[in-house]
């Protein structure tokens, strides 16, 4: 299969007819997985106790937020570069997704927050600049959606999404160029994950388990976006 | 099972942690049923304006 002929947008949207039950099979088989090690598996921490369950879904969530926007950001420079329809189509479709991501990252993390700092909420560098990418992505959304001319609004929603591509590292290494009480890197580290692999079983197929979560929600949106710009272009033409 | 007995009996932090699973599953749920419908109204319009035009 020739990868290159998915960059049309009507052979994109067979391929996407074909994988989207496997997809959506998989994430729902990998979350009950997930589920069973977080809850049946997973041992309570010796320091903060079971609060640290909520791992589980806070930290995929937030490597999701990062990966979704890095996707958003090749597809802007794609189609700001080389003009092309189907990454305007990907990059609007993922800003939601990113979206949500986002939003569960700072939810779960003030509730986690709570019982393990005794605050919901601090101002910290890691904390607020994940809350900085939360406003790009409504951003986005907002910029993209605010013109007749969709084509004007992609423009200029993927300017946005490479101007805030600059938060990207400061939410990566926020934790290690500043003193935040945000606890530093234990698993993405380039020696081995500082936890233990009991803990590192669940987080792993939950981290499988979001990613299909969004790849079968993206797959829908992208099929959405192809057929309302199918429309748009029937209307134009009568 | 040991463990999941013990997340149980765990009366500080249980409310912590349903909360979090609940508001994230919401969450996605919601975006996955939202971008369906949404996904079905656009056929469906698709389809109209098609037959609409060809007649």
């Amino acid at each position: 299969m020739n990868f290159f002929n998915l960059s049309s947008p009507n052979k994109f949207q067979k391929f996407s007819k074909r994988i989207y039950p496997w997809v959506s099979y998989g994430s729902v088989m990998f979350l009950f997985i997930g589920l069973f090690f977080s809850f049946f598996k997973s041992p309570p921490d010796y320091l903060q106790g079971e609060s640290v369950r909520i791992m589980y879904i806070h930290v995929p969530a937030a490597w999701l937020s990062l990966q979704i926007y890095v996707v958003m950001a090749i597809c802007s420079f794609v189609s700001l570069v080389y003009k092309h329809s189907l990454a305007d189509i990907i990059s609007r479709s993922c800003a939601p997704i990113g979206a949500t991501y986002t939003f569960i990252t700072l939810i779960t993390g003030s509730i986690w927050g709570k019982p393990t700092w005794g605050t919901w909420w601090v101002w910290d560098a890691r904390l607020t600049s994940e809350l900085i990418l939360f406003f790009i992505y409504i951003g986005h959304m907002i910029v993209s959606n605010s013109y007749e001319d969709y084509r004007k609004g992609d423009k200029n929603a993927a300017i946005l999404t490479l101007v805030g591509i600059v938060n990207l590292p400061i939410i990566k290494w926020s934790v290690d160029w500043w003193n935040t009480l945000h606890q530093p890197a234990s698993i993405m580290k380039l020696d081995s994950p500082s936890i233990d692999s009991e803990m590192l079983t669940p987080l792993f197929f939950m981290a499988i388990s979001f990613f299909l979560i969004f790849l079968s929600i993206m797959l829908t949106r992208i099929s959405t976006e192809i057929i309302v710009r199918k429309i748009e272009i029937i209307k134009s033409n009568f | 099972m040991e463990n999941f007995l013990t997340f149980l009996n765990s009366d500080k932090y249980i409310t912590y942690v349903c909360s979090s699973y609940l508001i994230c599953f919401f969450g996605l749920l919601f975006l996955k049923i939202s971008s369906h419908i949404k996904e079905k109204k656009a056929i469906k319009e698709y389809t109209d304006i098609k037959k609409k035009y060809e007649s």
